[in-house]
This record gives structure tokens, sequence and C-alpha cells, in this order.
């Protein structure tokens, strides 16, 4: 670099680019037709240069008034050079070298040991987007399918492992597989408070006709910065899901294939987000944990309400007796969107358990009394004397069966609940025996009905029940 | 002539240098030398931040144009309106000073 590029570049360093060109240029033109009068006064390129340049002055003073500032010196630019590293270090160092928002699958081992020797399992590295505060997720299939959402809060950095196993050596009948068994969460990483809410699928035994992996279909896995807070992703789809629970046969997962949704959210995680396929109407497990001293005694629903819906009409009846329903005005109420249904099966139990956050609206449901109650403006916990060894009516084997729940003028089954004796409650094992049940309906109505209790409907359907314990045997009576 | 006097008077010379005629950097420096007479010398790069200042403060234009006498394009200077305001209202300041000046040191070369 010559003596004048030198002083051009040190004269104008810090100016804005056009305003640098300019200055640059004028200063080349002023500096060559120097050099070009000190030659023809005999001087060869070099002196004259040195002549030119020495003329100009010292480049600091005026470069400091071209600038304004003080960081023409050295020492200065040294000081906004060690800066601009230490920023940019400390930017690496916090977010480059930190892994992408996403879902990944990674090499790890599961908990269970025997699955691990077994090299069975699949995992999944969930990494949450900036901003999130928690992460939900539920499992969801077409037609008769409940699902649950889960919901955990966690700190913005933390990731979450899921270790989904899928288990090709667990007992299942001849010439069936077993497709998935756990869905286990744990955090990494960085975890400073809320330990993960679990997923838990037993083991589920398939027809084989394709290789285990085959089971699983990805959604989203291994696409970093897909994920956008407060959206619904599917992670995989697993296919089937029947899920034998031991004796009992019960139904955790859907008849044919699910598939699991995941979204991160800048929420709590106990706010209710709804997933994607309800959004016209239909059903969530209520978010709310429940005790573990009552795991079966009460349950907790959400029902979303269609769009266009005026009335909802609430029917509970059973096959020996008619109980009267409830209706709801939804001209006389603002913006209802979300039903709640708290069911308790606690024995002769004065029912205070209106919890009215998180829905518009809620009802109540005792077999003890049989009615169907509304709630309104109560907040009182139902568990706070809740006593340990009260007397149930039974384990609550009843579940909300159908999933959608947009079409109007229609009653739709909901619950289907065993109509314990009170005579049967010493003898648990008695109430195994129970007979009789109820069912709980709903009409989404596209016509204005007073609110109220409301007579028996003639147009409610009549249904019977193979098995009381089992509300997939529910057959509708013509 | 000290810095700091010169410093003081450096806009009204390069504005009145530029009163009635377009000037490149060069040619400025050789104007302020000739009308002068030498008395007037500084470095040629502080002559560069000051007509930007003055340009940025409205006072001169600037614009390239072809040299008269060959060679490289120059970048011209003129005044502006408001930097005849300017130099009007410096003339004054200069002669009031200069009055003021005078009644305490007697002016001529003998003096």
């Amino acid at each position: 670099m010559s003596q004048i590029d030198k002083y051009i570049a040190k004269a104008t360093a810090g100016l804005p680019s056009r305003e640098r060109i300019d200055t640059s240029a004028e200063l080349r033109v002023h500096l060559n037709a120097q050099i070009k009068k000190h030659m023809l006064e005999g001087h060869n390129q070099e002196e004259a240069e040195f002549l030119a340049v020495d003329a100009m002055g010292a480049v600091a003073p005026v470069n400091r008034q071209f600038l304004g500032h003080l960081f023409t010196p050295q020492l200065g630019w040294r000081l906004v050079a060690l800066a601009l590293i230490a920023i940019a270090g400390w930017f690496g160092i916090n977010k480059l070298l930190e892994p992408k928002a996403g879902i990944y699958q990674v090499n790890t081992n599961t908990n269970d040991l025997m699955l691990a020797m077994r090299k069975s399992f699949y995992s999944f590295e969930f990494v949450a987007p900036e901003n999130a505060r928690s992460i939900r997720y539920f499992w969801a299939a077409p037609n008769q399918a409940p699902y649950t959402i889960y919901g955990n809060t966690f700190n913005s950095d933390t990731k979450i492992r899921y270790t989904v196993t899928l288990n090709h050596e667990y007992k299942c009948p001849e010439h069936q597989m077993a497709a998935i068994s756990t869905i286990e969460t744990r955090h990494v990483g960085k975890l400073n408070e809320n330990a993960a809410v679990s997923a838990t699928a037993k083991p589920s035994c398939v027809l084989q006709k394709k290789k285990p992996n085959s089971s699983f279909t990805y959604g989203a896995v291994n696409q970093p910065n897909r994920y956008a807070i407060n959206t619904w992703y599917p992670i995989f789809k697993v296919q089937p899901s029947y899920n034998p629970r031991e004796k009992t046969e019960d139904f955790l997962n859907p008849k044919n294939h699910f598939t699991i949704f995941v979204m991160f959210s800048n929420k709590d995680g106990s706010q209710g987000i709804n997933p994607p396929e309800i959004s016209e109407g239909g059903r969530l497990n209520g978010l709310r944990t429940l005790p573990e001293q009552v795991p079966n005694s009460v349950q907790n629903t959400d029902i979303l309400v269609p769009s266009k819906t005026k009335s909802i009409l609430i029917v509970g009846s059973s096959n020996q007796l008619r109980y009267s329903g409830y209706s709801i005005d939804l001209a006389t109420r603002n913006n209802i969107k979300k039903l709640n249904f708290w069911l308790d099966h606690r024995y002769n139990k004065q029912l205070k358990s209106c919890l009215g956050t998180n829905w518009d609206i809620q009802f109540s449901f005792n077999p003890g009394e049989r009615n169907i109650n509304l709630c309104q403006n109560t907040f009182e916990s139902p568990f706070r004397d809740f006593q340990k060894d009260e007397k149930l009516y039974g384990e609550f084997i009843s579940r909300l069966f159908i999933m959608k729940f947009n079409k109007l003028d229609q009653w739709i089954p909901i619950y289907i609940i065993p109509n314990y004796d009170k005579n049967q409650i010493e003898n648990p094992q008695a109430s195994k025996d129970v007979n009789s049940w109820y069912i709980l309906q709903v009409k989404f109505s596209s016509k204005r009905i007073p609110e109220g209790k409301m007579p028996f409907p003639n147009d409610l359907p009549k249904y019977k029940l193979t098995n009381p314990f089992d509300y997939h045997s529910l057959e509708a009576v013509k | 002539m000290e810095n700091t006097l010169k410093q003081g008077t450096l806009d009204l010379v390069l504005l009145s240098i530029l009163e009635n005629t377009e000037l490149y950097g060069l040619e400025i420096l050789q104007e302020i030398n000739i009308r002068t007479e030498g008395a007037f010398d500084f470095k040629e790069g502080s002559l560069y931040p000051v007509l930007h200042r003055m340009v940025k403060a409205g006072w001169i234009d600037s614009k390239w144009q072809p040299s008269t006498t060959g060679g490289a394009p120059r970048k011209y200077y003129k005044l502006t309106q408001s930097g005849g305001e300017a130099l009007r209202r410096k003339q004054k300041e200069w002669r009031n000073l200069r009055d003021a000046i005078g009644h305490l040191v007697p002016f001529g070369r003998n003096a």
C-alpha cells in the first residue's frame, strides 16, 4: 500500500461508505496534483509522495474532525475491536453452540435396561424454541379416539428427551408383535424446575406384517428451527395402538393408528390450548392433575362448543332410570366456548367442586345425588375436604368416548358411568358386578331453549351396554 | 500566525475566498496563500474537514466537475446564499473586533 493509500485510509476511516469514497477521491486528486508538482520540481515518485503526504499534516486531527469522535487513535480502534470480539465470543458461547430448536432423533439408552439390551427403542430430543415456557403434547387418532393433553412447564432453555420404545419382544399373541411400549420424558441439560409429565404407553400388539420400525412415521423429526411457538406439530405416528392393559383389556389408546402432536408454548403449562383437530368442537381431558388418593373417582373433562350453537342440553339417563337434564341458553351468556364436566364418584359427597377458571361453563355430576348441577362462580377445590379413607362408589371407569362434537342438533353420548349401588360399597369386588349404568348425553342445539332444569327429552336415543366397563360395547337401540 | 488566531478566522477566510468564485481544494489553498502573502499557512489536510463541515452547515455547495486544466475531475466549492449571509455576519464581527483591537494596538507596519 502506498503512502497515499495509507493516508487516505486513515483520514477517511469510519466515515459512512458514500462519504468515505467521495472524500477519498477528493484527497487523492489533491495528493496526485501535489505529487505531480513535486515531480516537476525534480523529485522522484517516492519523494514526491512523501512531500505531498507530509504537507497534509497529521492524520489524526483531520480524521477526528471528519468523524467527530475519538475512534481515530489506534488505541480507540483496538478497544472497539476487543469489545466486538468479546461480544461475538459471548454470543457464540451462549447462542451458536446451543442446539437449535427442533426435534432430533438421538442415540440414547432407555431407563429400562431390558429394553436397552434389546435395542428396540427410539429416542427423540426436543429442544424448545426461544421464549418457550412449556411443552404440551397429545395423542390423537381418527374416529373413536380418546386422547389426552399433557402439559409441562419448564425453563426456556430446557431440552426434553423422549424415549419412544419399540419393543417387538413384548408378549403378544401369536403372529403379532409389540409396536410401542413406553414413552418416557426426562429433562436433559439445564433443569431447574418442574419434572416432566411422563406419558407411558403399554406395549401394543399388532399383526406382524412389517418390521417393527415401520410402525413409526416421523412427522417433523430432525428439522431444526421448524418449530414455532404455539403451533401444533405432529411428531410421529404410531400404528396401531391397541393397548391391552393386563387382564382388564381397558383401552387407553384408540384402535387405529394415533399421532403424537407436540406444541411449544410461551404460556404456562397449566393453561389449556386447543389442539387443531377439535377447533370446531371436541373434547379434551381436563389438564389438571388429580390427587393420587382419588385416581379413579373423579374425572374432569372439557368439551369445546361448536360454533353456531345457541343452546346446550345435558341429560343423564340409565338403562333403569331417567334423570332430569339441564339446558343452557347461550344467548344470555357471553362467548361460551368451553364446557367442563366434573364427575365425582365419591359416595354421598356434597359437591363443591366447581373450578371455574379455565372454561366458560361447568357442570358437575354426582351419581349419589343423580343430579346434573350447573356450577357458577364457585371456585372451591373439590379436594379440600377429601379424606383418604372415604368410601367411594367404586373405580371410575367410565370414559368420554367420542372425539368429534361438531354436529348440531344431535344427541351425543359423552360418558358411561357404572351405577353403583350403595350397598355394594363395602364390597368393592361386588361393585364389579353391577348391571346398571347411566349415560350422559349432550346436544348442541341450533335453537334457543330456555335455561334451567328441563324435562326428559323425548328424542333422547336409547342405548344398551353389553359390558358396563367397556364403553365400546355401547350400542344404540332403535 | 498563531494557530488559535487562524482557527478562529478560518471560516471567514474560506468564505471570503469563495465569495465570488468556484474553487477546488488545492486552488483554495493557493488562493489563500497568494491573498495572505503566505501568512495564513496551514496543513493541507486540515482544509478538507473544514470544507465538509461548511457543506453540512449549508454555507457552501460542492460539485465534481471536469478539471479546466486537464487531468482528473475535481470537487469545486461555491458559496450558497446562506454562506453569503454567514460571510457578511463574520465580516461584521471581524470589523468590530479589528476596530476594538485598533484602539489598543496602533496599526501600521512600523508601529
